[in-house]
């Protein structure tokens, strides 16, 4: 009941239903391209056109049975997955130095974490084929190199959404717990952490959500496994193909979906347990 | 307990430490530098970071720079033999030419020539003006404003009044700076209204939803784990002459079937349409988690006071909010300004981005990287100055940056 | 020289103010300078294996090591069966390499992101550009003769067609797929009245249907339209610096009337259907998706025969200078020159092939014949069909097709 009274602090009943109504609005427009591409996926047809020429589900089964859908979507995850750990590790590393500490040239390294997000993809995409295929060490392309490619441009990302919060955290909860005898990891661990821990995992997902949609930097890096992004762009070149890759967006979207309301339930039973004790 | 994110008994006992602090104490510099951290541990913390940036980002640019020096147009052959060393070094005379170059500046009734070397100390008088200002206390955020205005001023406008773009008409290739302060108006309007769009979404996220935020903030996400590019072609149904919208108008008879809004499909409208719901997830995100830090015992503290609810959030939550809001923007505004997919798929001929013709010059068969990468550079520039004066606004607002 | 000029112009603007904004904020960045010379000595490696190939040019499939052989293609060219039907590489699938070479495929984007892929040093071993570009691949030293005794069915080839791939003398591309590149409209809402009631380019200069109307986003494409609308029936691909500035201009009144420039057919055909569209630039397989959509059903959906002629392209398979496996590799690029390759690629992506013998025969849906002309040779020879060709001067065709776009 403490939440009740604490939203009627933030927000009257009136508000509260406006915002309401703006939301679910939002949430409309913010679902309607999906679910069109839902509807699309049953369309026995090449041209994304209403109505629609047939109802079907023969596309879902060709994207079932695509061996380059499939393994395009593991490459994906696998990309995506590891640049944002390693984004979200990296950026959270940086940050707490730069919101803690005084560090020399302050400004520079600032600068320097947020011009990746200025330059086009394209112009980095050239240069970073041309200095894996002929720089120091010639490493060549593949996967990896994409995937350390996605980090540069993640961790602005990351970085944004960490320092502030980081920042925003008070400096004296740190003194207390160095006060009592704890080492600067120990504080790290049991106040930091805990405080940051869902713009951690904002982060990672903004990491994530830039990786796996991704195709300029991914087409130019990539050998011979293409990410799921880069085989979408050349397969919307040809009908057929473009009508087998849409059933891939609505699995994606139940994934998530189930994603989320796992993490829901896990966190209800998590707090009826708290209750319960 | 309200603003508790999950039910971690940790961050209980830390709410309650921090409630008596007023948030924007001052701290003297002995104390802010008593965080237990060494020197060793500090650039130790930066190293990944910067290695990384400077080997994968620095250096790669560095061959963005030589290709924009470079004598001759380059094609990916050229690049690769002068990246093993015999690239043309930067000539005096190559830029005795660059800088004597005029650029007549276009005001209405009145036309003046301006050496471009002229151009390129004013844009570099104001970038030291803002880097220089952020050092200063007291009048540092009027340099900073002033010099922010100044170089935002062509970019301002909205791409319904194209006409005041006509203030910087430069006659030697306009094409490609007219297309370039096009992008900015366009990214910058895109950005502007995704921003209007999350803020409400955030604080309905932040306050309204209770312990399932982030459950809900998952589902405004959930949407982006399908592909942009399959979500533009969505687009595409719903704006379209015969699409979703149109089809809705003519259906209740608000627009006549034989003359559709057109300006829905392949237009600058379209482009920052699609920019906007591309965008909005990204922004609501730091701006969550900046309503998120805010102790909901100040608020009712105010209101204990006396203050109304608007007063409470603009004197309180807006302060505390505003680097969460500057970040969200800075997210938005910088990529987009680059963007090229979404207008060559949505753009038509009138939503043609800088971006476009910056990628072709890279791909586009004539492989001229050199000018590609002066375009590059350029918007870089451009970038970084506006980067660094909101970088001054982030700290300003306790951000950190 | 205007165009110069101007683009020296703005050249001049950005290198001094990026330059000096992007050193001062970066300054020292430069400190890895030298690290980059490492690899000095690959690119006069690659020169020389180039210039050996192009005096041999003697496979023997039989002593390769095997391995996979890398196709670097554009999507849809994969080895798909496509419900049993023989398919471009069938020949090679079923022959005796298959099992020791098979073949793998990826995908490219467009021939300047491929070009630029593999002359940094990617190397698959069989590409599949497009036949203008054949002479920059060669020229960068990245594509090799080819051992004509392993290609047994070139001869079908029209020598129109295959003289692009052509290059001082010696045979380096094997066309596979061509097609026109021409307006479909939809003629109860398109008419030729300001041409005289004849088709014609000139319809796109029709402020009548103003944003009703779309071209393919290729520069070089826009300038060549641009060049036959000035020139009437006169071949696009040899323009003077003048005409190209001409078709530039003339190209910037067409840009006025379109409303948009697709760079995915798919796209088009999706906004023909959707009404979007009264008249866009397709190839043959996109006019017959148009023509036989249940939606297009009671329309009458024409593909352009205009007096100035057609644009039509050639794409086809090229060997890499670094390929380990020459003869086997060229197999494959034989089993696309095959009659049956022909005919199912007509079939199932209604492109129509380079091999002309044997082909016609061959074709399951003999509705296409008519439908495409195939039958009328004539239809594929200008001045009713200008084949693209490599260009001397391609840059300025490029850069007057960007310039219009960014205007």
């Amino acid at each position: 009941m403490a939440n009740d009274t604490s939203t009627f602090v933030v927000i009257s009943p009136w508000g509260k239903r406006l915002l309401t109504a703006f939301f679910v609005v939002f949430l409309l427009v913010l679902y309607l391209p999906t679910v069109l591409l839902v509807v699309f996926s049953f369309n026995d047809g090449t041209v994304a056109a209403f109505p629609l020429e047939g109802l079907t589900t023969k596309y879902y089964g060709l994207a079932f049975s695509s061996k380059e859908i499939r393994e395009s979507l593991g490459a994906s995850a696998w990309v995506g997955l590891g640049a944002a750990t390693i984004a979200t590790v990296i950026a959270l590393m940086a940050s707490y130095p730069l919101a803690r500490r005084n560090v020399r040239g302050k400004a520079f390294i600032s600068a320097l974490m947020l011009v990746p997000l200025v330059v086009p993809t394209v112009v980095l995409a050239v240069a970073l084929l041309l200095l894996f295929q002929k720089g120091p060490g010639q490493v060549g392309l593949g996967l990896t190199r994409i995937m350390v490619a996605h980090v540069v441009i993640a961790i602005p990302f990351a970085v944004l959404i960490l320092l502030p919060r980081i920042a925003s955290i008070d400096r004296r909860l740190e003194e207390a717990a160095y006060d009592l005898g704890a080492t600067g990891l120990q504080t790290f661990r049991l106040v930091m952490l805990p405080l940051i821990v869902p713009s951690i995992i904002s982060a990672f997902l903004i990491s994530f959500v830039f990786s796996i949609d991704e195709v300029v930097i991914a087409s130019f890096l990539s050998s011979d496994q293409v990410t799921y992004p880069v085989y979408l762009y050349s397969g919307l070149k040809v009908p057929e193909k473009t009508q087998t890759l849409i059933p891939v967006a609505t699995i994606m979207i139940v994934i998530s979906f189930v994603l989320a309301f796992g993490a829901e339930a896990i966190r209800r039973y998590g707090d009826r347990r708290l209750v319960g004790k | 307990m309200c603003r508790l994110p999950s039910g971690a008994p940790g961050i209980r006992m830390a709410t309650i430490v921090e409630a008596p602090i007023p948030p924007k104490q001052k701290r003297s510099r002995r104390e802010r530098r008593n965080d237990g951290g060494s020197a060793l541990s500090t650039y130790g913390l930066l190293a990944p970071m910067l290695i990384l940036l400077s080997t994968l980002f620095l250096l790669p640019m560095y061959y963005i720079v030589l290709f924009s020096i470079a004598l001759k147009r380059f094609s990916p052959t050229d690049a690769l033999a002068s990246l093993n060393g015999e690239l043309n070094s930067l000539s005096a005379e190559l830029w005795a030419k660059l800088l004597s170059v005029n650029v007549t500046v276009m005001l209405p009734g009145l036309n003046f020539n301006v050496p471009v070397l002229l151009v390129g100390i004013i844009f570099l008088v104001l970038l030291v003006a803002a880097v220089t200002a952020s050092r200063i206390p007291e009048y540092g955020n009027w340099i900073v404003g002033i010099a922010f205005v100044l170089l935002l001023t062509p970019f301002m406008t909205l791409p319904a009044g194209n006409n005041l773009l006509r203030l910087v008409e430069l006659t030697s290739d306009g094409d490609y700076l007219r297309l370039f302060f096009k992008s900015v108006s366009m990214a910058m309007t895109s950005s502007v209204i995704a921003v209007v769009i999350a803020i409400p979404v955030a604080y309905f996220l932040a306050f309204c939803v209770g312990k399932s935020k982030y459950t809900w903030l998952l589902i405004v996400i959930a949407p982006f784990l399908t592909s942009y590019l399959l979500r533009i072609f969505a687009w595409k149904v719903i704006l379209g002459d015969q699409g979703l919208i149109n089809s809705g108008l003519i259906a209740i008879g608000l627009v006549d079937e034989a003359s559709p809004l057109s300006f829905l499909i392949y237009s600058q409208f379209t482009v920052i349409v699609v920019l906007t719901y591309a965008w909005v997830p990204f922004i609501c995100l730091p701006i969550f988690l900046a309503f998120e830090t805010i102790d909901r015992r100040l608020l009712e503290a105010a209101m204990d006071l006396g203050a109304t609810r608007l007063q409470a959030f603009l004197k309180i939550s807006l302060p505390i909010i505003a680097p969460g809001i500057v970040a969200a923007f800075l997210f938005v505004f910088i990529p987009s300004i680059g963007e090229y997919i979404t207008p060559s798929l949505v753009g038509g001929t009138q939503g043609t981005m800088y971006g476009q013709s910056l990628a072709s010059q890279f791909v586009g068969g004539a492989f001229n990287w050199q000018f590609g990468s002066v375009m590059a550079l350029f918007l870089l520039g451009v970038v970084l100055l506006i980067t660094f004066a909101t970088a001054r606004f982030l700290r300003a607002g306790g951000g950190g940056l | 020289m205007n165009e110069k000029m101007t683009r020296k112009g703005f050249v001049a603007l950005t290198g001094a103010t990026s330059l000096a904004a992007f050193l001062a904020a970066c300054g020292g960045s430069s400190s890895d300078s030298g690290s980059s010379a490492a690899s000095s000595g690959d690119a006069q490696a690659e020169g020389i294996v180039s210039e050996e190939a192009a005096a041999g040019g003697s496979f023997d499939p039989a002593s390769e090591p095997g391995g996979e052989i890398d196709v670097f293609t554009w999507s849809g060219y994969d080895d798909d069966p496509k419900a049993g039907a023989p398919w471009m590489w069938s020949q090679y699938v079923e022959g005796e390499y298959n099992a020791e070479s098979p073949l793998k495929f990826t995908f490219l984007e467009n021939d300047g992101q491929a070009l630029a892929k593999v002359a940094s040093g990617y190397s698959p071993d069989i590409i599949h550009p497009c036949i203008a570009y054949v002479v920059q691949w060669k020229e960068a030293g990245l594509i090799q003769p080819l051992d004509m005794a392993l290609l047994p069915d070139y001869a079908g080839i029209p020598e129109a067609i295959s003289a692009g791939g052509i290059v001082d003398g010696a045979q380096y591309m094997v066309p596979f797929d061509v097609g026109f590149s021409c307006l479909t409209y939809d003629a109860d809402k398109i008419n030729f009245d300001n041409s005289g009631g004849s088709e014609s380019w000139e319809v796109l200069l029709d402020d009548r249907y103003k944003g009703r109307m779309a071209l393919f986003s290729d520069d070089v494409a826009i300038i060549k339209i641009g060049h036959l609308i000035n020139e009437g029936a006169v071949d696009p691909n040899v323009q003077t610096t003048e005409q190209i500035a001409a078709a530039k201009e003339t190209a910037l009144k067409v840009k006025a009337n379109l409303r948009n420039y697709w760079d995915s057919q798919t796209d088009t055909v999706n906004d023909f259907v959707n009404g979007n569209l009264d008249a866009t630039y397709t190839w043959p397989d996109g006019y017959w998706k148009i023509k036989n959509h249940p939606k297009m059903k009671d329309r009458n959906i024409k593909y352009m025969q205009p007096m100035q002629g057609r644009l039509a392209w050639v794409c086809g398979t090229v060997l890499s200078s670094a390929t380990k496996q020459p003869g086997r590799a060229t197999m494959a690029m034989a089993a696309t020159n095959t009659a049956a390759a022909g005919a199912s690629l007509l079939d199932i992506f209604q492109y129509a092939s380079a091999q002309q013998e044997g082909v016609r025969e061959l074709i399951k849906n003999s509705e296409l014949i008519a439908a495409f002309e195939l039958d009328k040779p004539e239809a594929w020879a200008p001045p009713n069909a200008w084949f693209e060709a490599p260009l001397p001067n391609y840059k300025e065709y490029i850069t007057a097709g960007q310039e219009v776009k960014a205007a």
